[in-house]
């Protein structure tokens, strides 16, 4: 009496739920290669997916002459490749937030990428930041003119402006489509906060928020900025004019980098502690950072201050170049709670000079212990590679 | 216990069951029906369903009025759904055609979580999904190389 269903035959309708009920951007993809049918009834980019655990992206292959970019994939355990000219060697990237790159060149402009949908959106370009008063592309090695907070000028080469003006840039939210995401860059000189909004042709300072410039993430609809003491300066830029608060948290001492992530309904401060070593050797000095130690902070807004905490839970955060993130470690295999998974994230123009393995890891918050990551097993130096990796969450849309 | 009014319910087989009125109307579908139909004491035929699903939706529907959210209802839940591919099948039909949207959600769900981490040619297998066209897999493998290389 029984009838073989088939299950290529159940209405549209039905197989869209189905496939909504998948978390993972891989099982949605192969959900959709599966038959005629099923293909059609989940949309080619999927809106329900949470935020997908971050791929390592690789440095760039040094023995193939070619534009293929690899993604190292903790839950997988396997790197996925992606064919991205975009990216070439002269580019760099300042920044990785809600699945695409920022990327700079040796020319003003500044665009977002996706890697995994290739579709790029421009920012304002270099020129357009308010301390820039000039660019001229045939004042070769002085292209950029810049004005000092006390009035004096200086200028810039193409190459210098792409390393070193910003250091990092975030993102409210992905640019796709119609949504009117905000950007915030850190720039490197100055300490200063600039931003811009979708549709504005420039970048403007949040004038005080200068020096708050340790971190920056996107928090509640506001922007919130962390200097090297662990101060925040929470700035509202969705109006005419920016509005900066503060929370005055006790100083920090110790520390050489810190980080603001947004952890479920609270903001963390993430202190990370190098030691530098210094290797003489054939007559060059060569400086190796390596990372010693995390330490984790929730905000107690009675106070206010910062609370030590010693354990994530099932959280795991990723660190670096990137946006930073929390996750939680249940939600995908190959991850485990309670740890930091962290990148090298100098200064790239500090590279001339540095040599050993990249400064990467995952930290455990229970003992204090550091593990390589799978993709960069210890005693198997390969040579620091440019550019450093970076944490990219894998972002259809 | 309940002084609720009893509904029949009329599966496709044509054998008849006996339902609270509560528990009926967990089904959307039903809810209308009952509410539109202006005689009294006639059963409500549900053509779509075979006994044993029927049975089973009803075990479901019963279950849900008469528990409150809890690990009980979870625990009922998760063993609900161990039933074979068919029986999965023909209960996400029966809980659409019905519109019981917590059951809907729940063998939906079951069957998702029966196909993570399954390549798309292990999920034909398993539901005996016969292959895509040649010019379908290169579609597929063009817009998501990454996913099959």
């Amino acid at each position: 009496m029984s009838t073989t269903v088939d299950w290529s035959e159940l209405p549209p309708e039905l197989l869209h739920t189905i496939s909504t009920k998948l978390t993972i951007l891989l099982d949605y993809v192969r959900f959709r290669s599966v038959c005629f049918n099923w293909r059609f009834s989940a949309p080619k980019t999927p809106t329900h997916l949470p935020c997908q655990l971050p791929w390592l992206m690789l440095p760039k292959s040094r023995t193939q002459n070619t534009h293929r970019r690899g993604f190292y994939s903790l839950s997988d355990n396997k790197v996925y490749f992606l064919n991205l000219p975009e990216v070439s060697n002269r580019r760099r990237r300042c920044g990785s937030s809600h699945g695409w790159l920022v990327i700079l060149d040796e020319t003003p402009a500044v665009f977002l990428l996706n890697p995994l949908t290739r579709s790029k959106v421009h920012l304002p370009p270099l020129s357009k930041f308010p301390n820039v008063t000039g660019f001229n592309f045939y004042d070769v090695g002085r292209e950029y003119s810049l004005r000092t907070p006390n009035g004096d000028f200086y200028t810039c080469s193409l190459k210098e402006m792409r390393d070193s003006f910003i250091k990092k840039l975030i993102l409210s939210k992905s640019p796709r489509d119609e949504s009117d995401y905000m950007a915030v860059a850190i720039l490197n000189q100055t300490g200063d906060l600039a931003y811009c909004r979708k549709g504005e042709d420039c970048w403007r300072f949040i004038e005080d928020a200068q020096s708050y410039c340790e971190d920056v993430i996107y928090y509640k609809g506001l922007f919130y900025a962390v200097n090297k003491f662990g101060a925040i300066a929470v700035c509202d830029i969705r109006g005419t004019l920016p509005k900066v608060s503060y929370i005055d948290t006790p100083r920090q001492i110790g520390g050489d980098m810190q980080y603001l992530v947004n952890y479920s309904d609270e903001v963390l401060l993430v202190t990370r502690y190098l030691e530098l070593e210094f290797d003489v050797d054939h007559y060059q000095l060569d400086i190796i950072y390596n990372t010693t130690e995390f330490q984790v902070f929730r905000l107690n807004l009675n106070g206010p201050k910062w609370e030590i905490m010693t354990s994530l839970n099932d959280k795991v955060l990723f660190v670096g170049e990137n946006s930073s993130l929390a996750l939680c470690a249940s939600d995908f295999p190959g991850c485990e709670g309670n740890r930091i998974y962290y990148t090298d994230d100098y200064s790239e123009w500090n590279y001339d000079g540095v040599n050993g393995d990249h400064d990467l890891g995952v930290y455990n918050i229970e003992d204090g212990s550091i593990e390589a990551l799978p993709c960069y097993p210890r005693n198997s130096y390969s040579g620091r590679r440019w550019p450093p990796p970076i944490w990219v969450t894998p972002n259809p849309c | 216990m309940s002084t609720g009014k009893r509904i029949v319910l009329r599966s496709s087989e044509n054998e008849t069951f006996e339902v609270e009125e509560a528990v009926a109307v967990m089904s959307q579908t039903i809810k209308r029906m009952i509410e539109d139909d202006t005689s009294a004491d006639t059963s409500i035929p549900i053509p779509k369903v075979t006994s044993k699903i029927l049975a089973k939706v009803i075990e479901y529907c019963k279950k849900h009025v008469e528990t409150p959210e809890s690990e009980e209802l979870k625990s009922f839940d998760a063993d609900f759904v161990k039933v074979d591919k068919q029986a999965l099948f023909d209960l996400i039909i029966a809980a659409n055609y019905l519109t019981i949207k917590s059951l809907l959600d729940l063998t939906c769900q079951t069957a998702a979580d029966m196909i993570k981490g399954m390549t798309g040619e292990e999920i034909r297998k398993f539901f005996n999904i016969s292959s895509p066209t040649p010019e379908e897999e290169e579609e597929n493998r063009r817009e998501n190389a990454w996913a099959f290389d």
